[in-house]
């Protein structure tokens, strides 16, 4: 019989406060974990999403708010760009790829999102592969194709264009997008104007069905709650069109019916993206933002809250371990015949030190799993949410982190064992096992 | 097997001890079981916990199987009550949580040497308790409960077996059939006995009393 036997026996014969004080470790250590998973998962879900362009080009303003919008599909967009910018960065040196964005409709909650085959083609993830498809394919609308659009869009008025004669309408789902919305392949359905009523809000546009001729595999990137249709047929979808005199008044505004909501672009390294983001920023209709940049900024910014939780979380698993030295050392006073019995059986002071630290030891790392698993499982429940909201897509497993703080609650645990220890080593045999009861 | 030589232990140490217990001389010898008879406050529980190396003395020697207990560092008393001795308490003392045979196990715990299990369970067969072996201590009678202590303070196989009021808890049935397999398992071993008791009755069951006054 060791000394492990011992401490197990010991806690099996107080269940309920080797319970209770292994419980409040482990909402410690639950509140920490989570806290810490959801803050590094959810930076790098941001990042990864990020990672997707180099520059978000958009109408002057917060260029936090631009990337939030464009990349994020989050809050309002800043306004229009003008649609030469675009024709004028497909020629710039340095430009890898660029996709333009329209954005403003939105079908059953989910954001529509005009854009053309370049964002598919050429645009890679974090991994460094296209977007995937679950099945079907993009639609074939590329830049030019919307450049030769914009072109006779300019040459005729919105209500004398025939739509259906283009034969176009097809979108592509992301996958969360698809699931919401409850799209699959080959389904038709009408856009619905502003996205910023929901699901229940906008006019529909009755005028052109859309026919989804791709899904999206998931991403974990906010790529899959969009719908994407092609930015030509953004434009002619019923209530997007304006007259010609409209149309000649807000060129080349913020309000510009057939300019660009943002524009995303990869620029080669160096000397060329250094270039482009300073002339782009100098310009007084645009601006460029580096997402990487801004996301990092997001995160610095609700970095104080953020250190104000896990403070919090510190403080509750400093409370649970004091709970755990609470408990032995009260244990300690009952305990004390069972501790003079085994020094009078030969146990050493040093076997009873370290039997009730082992206890201690053990109460708190069991506490710890239990919360890493309590936080494994709010993070996988936050996590549909969180995707659903932001489409950065959260991991429950657990990472190296909570392997550290698994081992250094033990350690503290130990610790904490200490004091309660310390009576047991000092238990004096004889005092206390002469008595009849 | 055991010998006390001008032992002296006070209560408290310092100016205002009160000494508790003064022996000039006292032997046992291997097999021989003595009874320590004396009114409360007498000092046989000392006298036990001296030889047990639990209490040192404030003066004399106390040798147990030829070794000077005195002069022993704490760990080295530790591991020598281990080895070689055996203590039976008023009060038995099992561990809540712990079966009959794990008690039985303990006694044996310290002593650096392999557990023995069919050891175990042999003595406790001999001491009646074959069919109470994964019992615990709120599942055993009085009686039950002493002859478990009784097989762990033998389960070591003991020089010395020191037994305080081993049957001061119990019926006179139950006190008469454990004093007979204390002095019969002791005898057996060959191992010296030294109990401290009251009762008159029990103390004529052992070959020698000493009184103490």
């Amino acid at each position: 019989m060791n000394i492990s036997t011992l401490a197990w026996r010991s806690m099996r014969r107080r269940p309920l406060s080797s319970f209770l004080t292994a419980l409040s470790v482990a909402l410690g250590v639950g509140l920490f974990s989570a806290i810490g998973s959801l803050r590094d998962a959810g930076e790098e879900g941001f990042h990864r999403s990020a990672g997707l362009c180099d520059l978000v080009v958009g109408p002057k303003g917060s260029p936090l708010q631009l990337v939030l919008n464009a990349l994020y599909h989050q809050g309002a967009s800043q306004g229009n760009i003008p649609f030469a910018l675009y024709e004028e960065l497909q020629k710039t040196p340095g430009v890898k790829w660029i996709a333009p964005l329209v954005v403003g409709d939105q079908y059953r909650g989910q954001r529509i999102v005009g854009t053309t085959s370049e964002l598919f083609k050429k645009a890679r993830l974090s991994d460094g592969n296209p977007l995937p498809f679950a099945e079907g394919r993009p639609f074939d609308f590329d830049g030019a194709a919307l450049v030769a659009m914009q072109k006779h869009l300019h040459s005729v008025t919105g209500h004398d264009h025939d739509h259906h004669d283009e034969g176009l309408g097809e979108a592509v789902c992301g996958a969360s997008a698809a699931r919401e919305a409850q799209l699959s392949l080959g389904d038709s359905f009408f856009p619905a104007h502003d996205v910023s009523l929901g699901s229940g809000g906008g006019d529909v546009h009755e005028d052109l069905p859309f026919k989804v001729v791709g899904v999206l595999a998931p991403t974990g990137t906010p790529l899959d709650r969009a719908i994407f249709i092609s930015a030509g047929d953004f434009y002619l979808i019923d209530g997007h069109q304006v007259s010609a005199e409209e149309k000649q008044a807000l060129a080349g505004t913020a309000r510009d019916p057939l300019g660009l909501s943002a524009l995303l672009l990869r620029s080669q390294p160096g000397f060329y993206h250094i270039n482009l983001y300073r002339s782009l920023n100098a310009r007084l209709d645009a601006q460029a933002a580096r997402p990487a940049d801004e996301i990092r900024n997001l995160f610095r910014i609700v970095g104080g809250v953020d250190q104000l939780l896990r403070l919090i979380a510190i403080l509750v698993l400093v409370v649970a371990l004091l709970g755990v030295m609470v408990a032995l050392t009260n244990a300690m006073g009952m305990r004390a015949k069972e501790f003079a019995l085994l020094r009078a059986l030969g146990a050493k002071r040093r076997t009873l030190l370290g039997m009730v630290v082992l206890e201690s030891a053990c109460i708190s790392g069991a506490g710890a799993i239990a919360g890493l698993l309590i936080s494994m499982l709010g993070t996988w429940l936050a996590s549909a949410k969180v995707h659903a909201l932001t489409g950065v897509a959260l991991s429950p497993l657990p990472s190296s982190a909570d392997a550290i703080l698994w081992i250094a609650v033990i350690l503290a645990g130990a610790a904490a064992g200490l004091l309660p220890a310390l009576r047991a080593y000092q238990t004096e045999p004889a005092g206390h096992l002469s008595s009849a009861y | 097997m055991i010998s006390l030589s001008d032992v002296r232990k006070s209560f408290p140490a310092g100016p205002d001890a009160n000494p508790v217990l003064e022996i000039t001389s006292l032997q046992v010898a291997g097999g021989e079981a003595l009874a320590i008879v004396g009114e409360s406050g007498s000092g046989k529980t000392t006298l036990l916990n001296l030889v047990a190396g639990l209490l040192s003395p404030d003066h004399g020697s106390i040798q147990v199987g030829g070794q000077e207990v005195t002069s022993m560092s704490e760990p080295q008393r530790d591991q020598f009550r281990a080895q070689h001795i055996g203590y039976l308490f008023q009060a038995f003392h099992l561990l809540e949580g712990f079966t009959a045979l794990e008690n039985v196990l303990l006694g044996a715990a310290f002593t650096g040497r392999p557990e023995d299990p069919a050891y175990a369970k042999e003595l406790l067969g001999k001491l009646g308790m074959d069919h109470r072996l994964s019992h615990t201590p709120k599942q055993l009678s009085g009686g039950q409960q002493a002859r478990v202590a009784l097989a762990r303070a033998l389960v070591n196989r003991p020089k010395v077996l020191l037994a305080d009021e081993p049957t001061g808890a119990l019926d006179a049935a139950s006190g008469q059939e454990v004093l007979e397999l204390l002095l019969s398992a002791a005898k057996l071993e060959g191992t010296a006995v030294l109990c401290a008791t009251h009762n008159a009755e029990v103390a004529a069951a052992f070959d020698r009393v000493v009184h103490l006054p």
